[in-house]
C-alpha cells in the first residue's frame, strides 16, 4: 500500500531475504550506483559549455522517462530501502574517492568543496523551511554573519578558525533568533516579506557599517584554517605524491557536511522534528495538541541559521575574501532554489540540489551572463512542471498531488 | 528653513507619485491573485527602457516637440509593459495558480531574474547605465530659493492624473467592479458569472501599465536608467502597498507618499542619510508587517496571506 509508506519508512522491518537475494541486490545496486557516478564524473569533467548543455538535456530526458514509469520508480525505491546501509556506505566511499580521481585538476576539487559548503547551508535552510515550513528568503544574512564573524576575529584578533567556526555559527544563530521574534507574528507572504526585508537591510548595513565589515572593500587576507604549524593551503605529501591543497578544504567541507546530514537526520526523527512537522502541516492543530509553537519556531530559525553561519565561516576561510556582494538577495534565492529544486524536507534531495546548483553554473561559465537568464528560466519551468522538487519527501509529494489525496478521500467514502 | 522644507515637499511629492503607481500594481495583483509579484519591479525597469527606445526613435524620425515625445513615451511604455505583464501572467503565474505560497513566490522571483537578465543581455550595452532623454531639463519655476522644475511639475501632475484614472476605472466601470469583486472573494465572484481569468488578465494589464508609466517617470526625473534599478523600486513599491494594506488600492496611494516622506526625511534629517534611506524604508516594511499587517489604514476584514 503506497499510502502507508510513510509508516513503512519509520518501522524497522526484519530482513527476511536469503543471502543469495541479498548478494543479488547488492550487485545490482553497486552497478547502478557506479553507473550514476560514472555519468556524473563524465558530466563534471566536460569543459565545453555546449557539451554540458547536451549532457544536462540528456539527464532531463532520462529523468522524464523514469518518471513516466512508476514500476521502475517503485522498484528502485524498494531496492534502496532494503539496502540502505550498503547504498550509504557506497556513497560515502565515492565522495571520499572523488578528489583522488581529479588529482590533476584542483579546480574540480575546489568546486567539490564549494558544493559541500552550499550543501551545509541548504541543509540549514531545509530545517527552517523543509521541516518547520517557515519561509526564509533572507538566508544570506546568516551566511554573512558566519563569514564576517569568523573572518574578522581571525584577521583582527588572531582567533583560530576552530574557535571562529562555532562562534560564527552562534552569531548566525543569534541573527536567526533576532528575526524569529518578529517573524512569529506573521505567516506566508508576510513572513517572506519580513525575511526578505531583513536580508536587504543587513546587506545595506554590511556595505555601510565599515567599522564592522570594511564595507565595500571587503575583508581581505583571511588566514586559512590551521592545525598547529600546518595550515590548509600547504599541500600534504604522502609517499612522494603531493596532493593539491584544495583537497584539505574538500575533506573539511565533506566532514562538516556529513555532520550536518547526521544532525539533520537525527533532528528529523526526533521529538523536535515531529513537532516541527506538525507545525508545518497545520499550525492550529499543532497548538491544540499542546505544542509550544512560538518556542519551536524560534528554535527552527536559530538552528537553520546556525548551519548557515557554519557554511559562511568555512566559505570565508576557504576563499580568503569576504565582500557584501557575496550576500545579496541572489544568494538567498540560490540557496532557496537548492532546497526547493532538491525537494523540500528530503535531506538527500537538498544535498543533491546544492551540488547541482553549485556545479552547473560553474560548468556553464562559457555562457557568462546568459546563464543567469537560463537559471531564471529553468527555475520557472521547474516551478510549473515539478513544484515538489526532484526528490520530494513522501509527505510533501502527497501535499502537492492533490488529485491523489482526493482519490484517497473518495475511496474512504468521506465527502 | 521653510524653503528647505518646501523643496523637500516637492521632491517627496515627485517620488511619492512614482512609488504610488508601482504600489497600486502590487496591491492589485495581490488582491486578485494572492501573489506578491516580485517581477513587477522589472516591469517598471522595462518601462524606462521602452521610454528610452521611444525617445531614440523619435529623434530618428525628426520629432522635436518635447511634449509629444514624452506623451509617446508614456503611451508606448505603458502599452508594452501591459502586454509583458499579461504574458507573464499567462505563461508563468497561471500554471502555478493555487499552489503553495512558496511556489508562487519563487516563480515570481525567477520571472524577475529572467526579465532583468534579458534586458542586460539583449539591450545594446544593457549592463551600463543609460542617459535618459528629458525635454525640460533646464526650465524651472523659482520661488525664492525653492526650485520647481517643469519635469517635477509634470511628474506630480501626471502621477495624480494616473491615480485619478485608476480610481475612476476601479469605481466606475464594469472592469473595475469585477476586479473588486474578485479580490473580495474569488469564488463568490465566479458564482456571479465573473470570469476570473479575464479579470486577472485585465489586472495585469492595468498594474503593469502603471508600472511602465512609473518607469518612464523615473527616467525623466533621475535622467539615468539601469537594468538593475527595478529591484529597489519593487521593494519600495510593496512597502507602500503593505503600509496601505495589501489589496487596498487607496491604501497603496497613501503608502506611496508615506514611503517618499520617510525617504526624504531621512535624507534631510540624518547625517549621511542618503546612504541609509533604503534601510529605513525596509525597516518600515518590517515594522508595519509585524505590528500592523493589515496596513496603517484600517480596512474591514482584511484577508491575510
Amino acid at each position: 500500500m503506497p499510502e502507508l509508506d510513510f509508516i513503512n519508512d519509520q518501522i524497522v522491518r526484519s530482513d527476511t531475504r536469503t543471502l543469495k537475494e541479498k548478494a543479488k541486490d547488492w550487485i545490482i545496486l553497486f552497478c547502478c550506483q557506479s553507473l550514476i557516478f560514472g555519468v556524473f564524473l563524465v558530466g563534471i569533467a566536460l569543459e565545453d559549455a555546449l557539451l554540458v548543455t547536451g549532457f544536462l538535456l540528456l539527464i532531463i530526458l532520462v529523468a522524464i522517462i523514469w518518471n513516466r514509469r512508476p514500476d521502475l520508480n517503485q522498484w528502485s525505491q524498494e531496492l534502496l530501502r532494503n539496502n540502505r546501509h550498503f547504498a550509504n556506505t557506497f556513497l560515502v566511499l565515492i565522495l571520499v574517492l572523488y578528489p583522488f580521481i581529479f588529482m590533476d585538476n584542483p579546480y574540480l576539487i575546489h568546486l567539490g568543496a564549494l558544493a559541500a559548503i552550499f550543501a551545509i547551508m541548504a541543509l540549514g535552510l531545509n530545517i527552517t523551511l523543509g521541516f518547520c515550513g517557515l519561509l526564509d528568503v533572507g538566508f544570506a544574512v546568516y551566511f554573512a554573519a558566519g563569514a564576517y564573524t569568523s573572518s574578522q576575529l581571525a584577521v583582527h584578533f588572531d582567533v583560530s578558525f576552530w574557535i571562529g567556526l562555532p562562534l560564527g555559527g552562534l552569531m548566525a544563530a543569534l541573527f536567526g533568533f533576532a528575526i524569529a521574534w518578529p517573524a512569529l507574528r506573521v505567516h506566508d507572504h508576510y513572513l517572506a516579506l519580513v525575511t526578505l526585508g531583513y536580508g536587504l537591510i543587513m546587506n545595506l548595513l554590511q556595505r555601510n557599517f565599515t567599522f564592522l565589515t570594511n564595507g565595500t572593500d571587503g575583508v581581505i587576507n583571511i588566514p586559512p584554517p590551521a592545525i598547529g604549524e600546518w595550515d590548509f593551503i600547504q599541500p600534504i605529501t604522502i609517499g612522494g605524491i603531493e596532493f593539491p591543497f584544495q583537497m584539505n578544504f574538500y575533506f573539511l567541507g565533506l566532514i562538516l557536511a556529513g555532520l550536518t546530514v547526521l544532525i539533520s537526520v537525527r533532528l528529523r526523527d526526533s521529538n523536535l522534528g515531529r513537532q516541527w512537522e506538525a507545525i508545518r502541516e497545520e499550525e492550529i492543530a499543532a497548538k491544540c495538541f499542546g505544542i509550544n509553537v512560538p518556542f519551536l519556531k524560534i528554535i527552527a530559525f536559530s538552528t537553520g541559521a546556525f548551519f548557515g553561519g557554519i557554511g559562511g565561516a568555512v566559505f570565508a576561510h576557504m576563499i580568503g575574501f569576504v565582500h557584501p556582494d557575496n550576500f545579496v538577495l541572489l544568494t538567498s534565492i540560490m540557496i532557496l532554489a537548492m532546497v526547493i529544486i532538491g525537494g523540500m524536507g528530503n535531506i538527500f534531495g537538498v544535498v543533491l540540489g546544492a551540488v547541482a546548483l553549485t556545479l552547473i553554473p560553474e560548468r556553464l561559465r562559457e555562457f557568462e551572463d546568459l546563464r543567469m537568464l537560463l537559471f531564471g528560466g529553468c527555475l520557472v519551468l521547474i516551478m510549473i512542471y515539478r513544484p515538489q522538487g526532484l526528490f520530494p519527501s513522501t509527505r510533501r509529494r502527497r501535499e502537492l498531488k492533490s488529485d491523489r489525496v482526493n482519490e484517497l478521500i473518495k475511496k474512504s467514502g468521506r465527502k | 528653513m521653510i524653503e528647505t522644507w518646501a523643496q523637500q515637499l516637492i521632491n517627496g511629492l515627485t517620488i511619492g507619485g512614482m512609488y504610488t503607481l508601482v504600489a497600486v500594481g502590487f496591491t492589485l495583483f495581490f488582491g486578485v491573485l494572492r501573489l506578491i509579484n516580485f517581477a513587477h519591479g522589472e516591469v517598471f525597469m522595462l518601462g524606462g527602457f521602452v521610454g528610452l527606445v521611444v525617445a531614440w526613435s523619435a529623434e530618428g524620425l525628426g520629432i522635436t516637440n518635447g511634449i509629444i515625445i514624452v506623451l509617446l513615451m508614456f503611451l508606448i511604455a505603458m502599452g508594452v509593459c501591459a502586454i509583458i505583464g499579461a504574458v507573464m501572467e499567462r505563461f508563468a503565474y497561471r500554471p502555478v495558480r493555487g499552489m503553495p505560497v512558496l511556489i508562487m513566490l519563487v516563480t515570481s522571483l525567477a520571472v524577475g531574474i529572467v526579465v532583468r537578465e534579458a534586458v542586460k543581455e539583449f539591450f545594446p550595452e544593457g549592463a551600463n547605465p543609460h542617459a535618459f532623454f528629458s525635454p525640460f531639463k533646464y526650465e524651472s519655476i523659482n520661488f525664492g530659493s525653492v526650485i520647481l522644475d517643469y519635469t517635477q511639475l509634470g511628474l506630480i501632475i501626471s502621477s495624480l492624473l494616473l491615480v485619478y484614472g485608476v480610481h475612476l476605472l476601479v469605481t466606475k466601470t464594469w472592469v473595475g467592479r469585477a476586479m473588486r469583486a474578485t479580490s473580495e472573494d474569488l469564488d463568490a465572484a465566479r458564482m456571479m458569472g465573473i470570469e476570473s481569468d479575464v479579470v486577472i488578465r485585465n489586472t495585469f494589464f492595468l498594474g503593469s501599465a502603471l508600472g511602465g508609466a512609473a518607469g518612464v517617470m523615473n527616467g525623466l526625473y533621475y535622467l539615468s536608467i539601469r537594468f538593475d534599478m527595478g529591484w529597489v523600486m519593487a521593494i519600495k513599491g510593496f512597502t507602500a502597498a503593505v503600509i496601505g494594506g495589501l489589496g487596498n488600492v487607496y491604501g497603496a496611494m497613501f503608502g506611496g507618499y508615506i514611503v517618499a516622506a520617510v525617504e526624504v526625511l531621512t535624507v534631510a534629517l540624518i547625517p549621511e542619510g542618503s546612504r541609509y534611506k533604503d534601510v529605513f524604508v525596509f525597516l518600515l516594511l518590517i515594522l508595519v508587517l509585524v505590528f500592523r499587517p493589515s496596513g496603517l489604514l484600517k480596512t474591514p476584514a482584511q484577508k491575510m496571506g
